[in-house]
């Protein structure tokens, strides 16, 4: 591999001591001075009008000290997209109708938790209930009860697109096959809760503390519905106990109820939610149901997709009018596809809200896709990984919509997961009930969905030649902070202890979107690679005079500067930095790096546009032992290749990867977020079934290293994509076992002893 | 969420136990490791005025065994120690099995066997925070009167699902109640009265002190089989108890198959006993025990998975049971 120093190298995280020590401390543990404690009066109805809401009670309750309604919130709506108004469809607390069970409706702050709750008790609301609807097919017939009383048929978002002739294609097809698939609704389960902690001091400014993905976010949704400068507002992000996607709205309503509880009061206010409310009023994956055409030649070649798609997306919006458009990409972001035609719907229904989660979409796509494709190779009499090498990408490619990939290793992924896995010499022979499954997926690092993805770094060093990194990235627990300094010290020269990362703040850290769509490793990335480069120009500079060279022919490595290829006669680090400092002009050596990727947001009439900055493969092969008798599941191991261009800290990218797949292994087999007339009936650990250390296998994390040339270093987007495949790998391993075809997900013993009775 | 506001007693002899329940034990719960009954209270299952908790009682974390007359467990003995007591382990398995499948090892270390026999029945309609069971009607466990579990039901439907109770009425174990007026001995079967809303027949003035095993029979086959969704954590979905013994001839001489998890309280399949005894255990024996066990159970829709299923798995369950008796005894 290539010659890097700190780059590449299996380092423990920087944060990893006072994480594992509890030393760590989350917005969960924050406790300011004086500070109030609220909750949130949520809806007992899936659907309502609120008539009346009488606080007088809980306001009389000592030690409470306010309860605000929806008559005292700002009356902007707002959104994920804050640049598009016309999706934004959420205030902070209900002002006209309860949408789901779960919906905010008033907020109390109270001096402790306990008289918080005693309040919520108290508060008396009048409702007038309404026909509630709950399923995305009803919504969508003429007379459904409304969700939205604007939006026409509760059509939140509908994306459709067509590249090539489909028709035509279907016609030149051997073979084509229909099938139908659904996926169940599945939540984040991150293991420290949303949290806000909000305080609205005296000067007018408010400091917001809140387990977030995304800082600036919040900052600039906050802006636009309190009208409010930027720079009044401050957004801090302490350690994140992990997101997922259900952190990654940006401002909650918890956030904004936090906020105008604190103006109210003038003392700072901490909600944070229950583990009850996390399932009930969070955000959830969407369910889809989905309608998939695929017509092939007789060699596997794939000659015309049609593809229609159903998403539930609950009451609002959230990330939900993107990711189904995403679903579709999803389609041929994979495979060559010539002729693809795609309809997606996603549909308002009176539940709580869908949004992002870890795969965007394209896990539900690729669960239909992947296991379509093992049918057609069946129906064909092919292996599974011949149809998929015959369908693969390769580098260069440019997809339907005109975006090109820069950089591939789709096959070399299949031939190191079919190694590990023994597909070849295995799979054939394998013991009675057992069964070997291959999945593939794709995805994107970086997907433009907002009006930009600009960030930047900058780098200060310190006489002694340490350094501190001031980036915007928000480090949630993939690592960032630990990645990004070993970027920030690979192209200084530095060792990775000699770099200290300030991120998380918006008042100090330059503007960044925050850590979704497996982009701050390759967008942050680049801007800190930018900003160090630009600290050592000036050091360079500055060398140069002094070792009578070009600055062009220095290197700078180890914590030295030197003229390339004479690494003994050059100058500690440290000394050019003193020598800049010292120096007449005083010289301080700050790096800055900007970054925006010459992405463009889709055309939403052509879908067309190069829409993502790098593109990841990878390939999930499940070994599975079916128990015929109880129709049990158990998966033996998950070998897991992924194309994630350089690892910049591999044992992280393996820690990544194993995470991704045990969440796809949870969605195929165990999670389901149940509900019964819009209340969810699992809300706890105990009866939402995530599953357990003894419920996993071994997962054995490949990397297959091919740098991207427009990575840092040649890395890109790495986190979310094994989370797509587990779900077809395992149903195309079950199916392999015991000949049981599941496509509904999840995959329950009750609908695997229903497909074998079927059999008999 | 939080605990309501309660008092907290902790007697320091068994009759200072007795005398505060005489005089309060409508307005209290006995707290015995608190596992379950703990996060009852945030949900607000329960708000009561007192919490007693027994720790300070002397001997009821202790056990004996005597070769004879059997083992006596103090009602606060540690889950965790029944599953790694040697002892245990060698003469009955079965508990130590059972002991093995509740929740999670530090759920084991808590929770208590006098605990985990009183469990509450459990239902997804009830075991909710009082936020959700305000999204529904009041059911009748609550004090309402309909069950939300079996649209419009009449009567609860609530399951027991502790993983001892099987293995020690498969023991047949005796269990010793104490209040101030003295104590009396039941077989630890009669502590269930089959009715979800109030599963327990102890009076609100007695507590459980400690349980009593026979002596292991001779040539005597067990096993605790517990079916679940996850290999950890879980309560089970059906449960199976199983103690097979066997005569010189390798007949069966007896067999008490408890069945639980799949109704109100655990229950033996008597029909199961009538069938095998004096008979050779093979795969049409097992086959139709099974259907026996699987007629008996009646699951309803309360709890993950479907009553068809967990019916089902009843039959399978008593069959594996049975045959992993057959197997080892041959």
């Amino acid at each position: 591999m290539s010659d890097y120093s700190v780059v590449g190298k299996r380092v423990p995280p920087v944060d990893g001591k006072a994480k594992a020590t509890g030393e760590a401390k989350f917005t969960v543990d924050l406790q300011l001075p004086g500070m109030l404690y609220g909750r949130i009066l949520r809806s007992p109805h899936p659907h309502a009008r609120v008539l009346r809401i009488d606080t007088d009670k809980a306001m009389k309750i000592s030690g409470v000290r306010t309860v605000i309604t929806g008559m005292d919130m700002p009356k902007r709506k707002f959104g994920v997209f804050t640049h598009l108004p016309a999706t934004h469809d959420q205030f902070g607390l209900a002002i006209d109708k309860v949408r789901y069970i779960g919906d905010e409706v008033a907020a109390v702050a109270a001096v402790d938790p306990w008289t918080a709750q005693e309040a919520l008790e108290a508060i008396c609301v009048e409702y007038e209930v309404l026909p509630a609807v709950f399923d995305a097919g009803e919504a969508m017939r003429p007379g459904a009860p409304l969700v939205h009383e604007n939006v026409e048929g509760n059509i939140s978002r509908v994306s459709r697109f067509q590249f090539g002739d489909v028709d035509q294609g279907f016609k030149e097809a051997y073979h084509i096959r229909e099938d139908r698939f659904t996926t169940q609704p599945v939540t984040h389960c991150a293991f420290e809760v949303h949290v806000s902690v909000a305080h609205w001091d005296q000067t007018g400014k408010i400091t917001i503390w809140s387990s977030t993905q995304s800082p600036f976010k919040i900052c600039e949704t906050l802006s636009y519905v309190l009208e409010l400068p930027l720079n009044k507002i401050r957004v801090i992000k302490p350690y994140v106990g992990g997101g997922f996607g259900g952190k990654a709205d940006g401002l909650f309503p918890m956030d904004l109820c936090a906020v105008m509880l604190s103006k109210k009061t003038g003392r700072p206010v901490k909600i944070a939610n229950t583990r009850e409310e996390e399932f009930m009023a969070t955000r959830r994956r969407h369910p889809y149901t989905i309608t998939l055409k695929t017509g092939v030649k007789k060699d596997g070649t794939i000659v015309a997709v049609d593809c229609k798609a159903v998403s539930d997306g609950g009451a609002h919006n959230s990330w939900g009018p993107a990711i189904i458009g995403r679903a579709g990409v999803q389609l041929f972001m994979l495979y060559r596809m010539p002729n693809i035609r795609y309809e997606g719907y996603r549909i308002y229904t009176n539940k709580s809200v869908c949004g992002a989660m870890r795969g965007w979409g394209n896990l539900q796509m690729r669960f239909a896709a992947d296991s379509q494709m093992d049918m057609i190779a069946e129906d064909l009499g092919m292996d599974p990984a011949d149809i998929r090498l015959k369908n693969a990408h390769y580098p260069g490619d440019v997809m339907p919509n005109k975006a090109r990939i820069p950089s591939c290793a789709m096959v070399e992924c299949i031939a190191e997961a079919s190694k590990a896995a023994g597909w070849k010499d295995r799979r054939s022979k394998m013991e009675k009930d057992h069964g070997m499954g291959m999945a593939c997926w794709s995805y994107v690092s970086a997907a433009k969905q907002l009006a930009h993805d600009s960030t930047a770094a900058v780098i200060k060093l310190f006489e002694d030649g340490t350094a501190t990194l001031i980036t915007g990235a928000s480090d949630i627990g993939q690592g960032s902070n630990t990645t990004l300094a070993q970027i920030a010290a690979e192209e200084l020269g530095v060792e990775l202890g000699d770099i200290t990362v300030i991120s998380g703040d918006t008042d100090i850290t330059p503007l960044d979107l925050g850590t979704f769509s497996s982009r701050v490793t390759y967008i942050s990335g680049n801007a800190v690679k930018a900003a160090a480069e630009d600290a050592k120009k000036q050091l360079f500079e500055f060398a140069a005079d002094r070792l009578q060279a070009k600055a062009s022919d220095l290197v700078s490595r180890n914590r030295k500067i030197y003229v390339r290829g004479n690494p003994e006669q050059g100058m500690a680090l440290s000394d050019v930095v003193k020598g800049c400092l010292y120096s007449k002009q005083g010289q301080h050596i700050l790096g800055r790096g900007n970054y925006n990727p010459d992405t463009v947001v889709v055309n939403q009439v052509t879908y067309e546009g190069h829409s993502g900055a790098a593109y990841g493969f990878g390939t999930e092969i499940a070994e599975v032992e079916v128990d015929r008798e109880t129709g049990q599941v158990h998966v033996l191991a998950i070998s897991g290749a992924h194309d994630c261009g350089t690892a910049i800290n591999p044992m992280h990218a393996e820690g990544q990867l194993q995470g991704a797949s045990f969440g796809g292994l949870a969605q195929a087999l165990f999670e389901d977020l149940v509900t019964e007339q819009g209340l969810v009936m699992n809300p706890s650990f105990l009866e939402y079934k995530v599953p357990t250390a003894l419920d996993v296998p071994e997962i054995r994390p490949l990397l297959v290293e091919v740098p991207d040339p427009g990575g840092p270093f040649g890395a890109k987007g790495m986190s979310e994509g094994s989370q797509i495949a587990p779900s077809p790998a395992i149903a195309n391993a079950v199916y392999h076992a015991v000949g049981v075809r599941i496509n509904d997900l999840p995959i329950t013993p009750e609908k695997i002893l229903k497909g074998l009775k079927k059999e008999e | 969420m939080r605990l309501p506001r309660f008092q907290y007693v902790e007697p320091r002899s068994i009759k200072e136990a007795a005398d505060f329940l005489n005089d309060h034990g409508l307005e209290s719960k006995i707290i015995a490791g608190g596992t379950d009954l703990l996060p009852s209270m945030k949900q607000q299952i329960f708000r009561p005025k007192y919490l007693l908790n027994l720790c300070s009682l002397p001997d009821l974390d202790r056990m004996e065994f005597e070769e004879g007359t059997g083992l006596r467990m103090g009602a606060l003995v540690r889950l965790r120690t029944l599953e790694t007591d040697r002892l245990i382990r060698e003469q009955y398995p079965v508990i130590a099995q059972a002991a093995e499948a509740v929740g999670s090892v530090q759920l084991r270390h808590m929770g208590t066997i006098g605990g985990n026999l009183s469990l509450d029945t459990r239902c997804t309609y009830y075991n909710q925070s009082n936020f959700w069971r305000s999204c529904r009607p009041k059911c009748i466990k609550m004090g309402g009167d309909i069950c939300n579990a079996i649209g419009g039901g009449k009567k609860c439907f609530a399951i027991f699902s502790g993983d001892l109770a099987p293995a020690l009425i498969a023991c047949q174990a005796n269990i010793r109640l104490v209040s101030s007026s003295g104590e009396r001995i039941l077989p630890l079967g009669e502590l269930y009265t089959g009715n979800g809303a109030k599963p327990l027949a102890t009076k609100p003035e007695e507590f459980l002190a400690s349980i009593e095993v026979p002596a292991p029979e001779k040539n005597a086959y067990t096993a605790y089989l517990k079916y679940r969704i996850r290999k950890s954590i879980d309560f089970p979905l059906v449960s199976v108890a199983s103690v097979l013994v066997m005569d010189k001839n390798k007949l069966c001489r007896e067999a008490r198959v408890v069945i639980s998890a799949v109704g109100s309280r655990p229950e033996e399949v008597t029909a199961v006993r009538d069938l095998v005894s004096g008979k050779k255990l093979d795969g049409t024996l097992i086959g139709e025990a099974g259907e026996l066990a699987f007629k008996m159970a009646r699951p309803v829709a309360n709890t993950a998975s479907t009553p068809s299923y967990r019916k089902k798995m009843v039959k399978i369950l008593v069959e594996r049971a049975l045959k992993q008796a057959a197997e080892r005894a041959a």
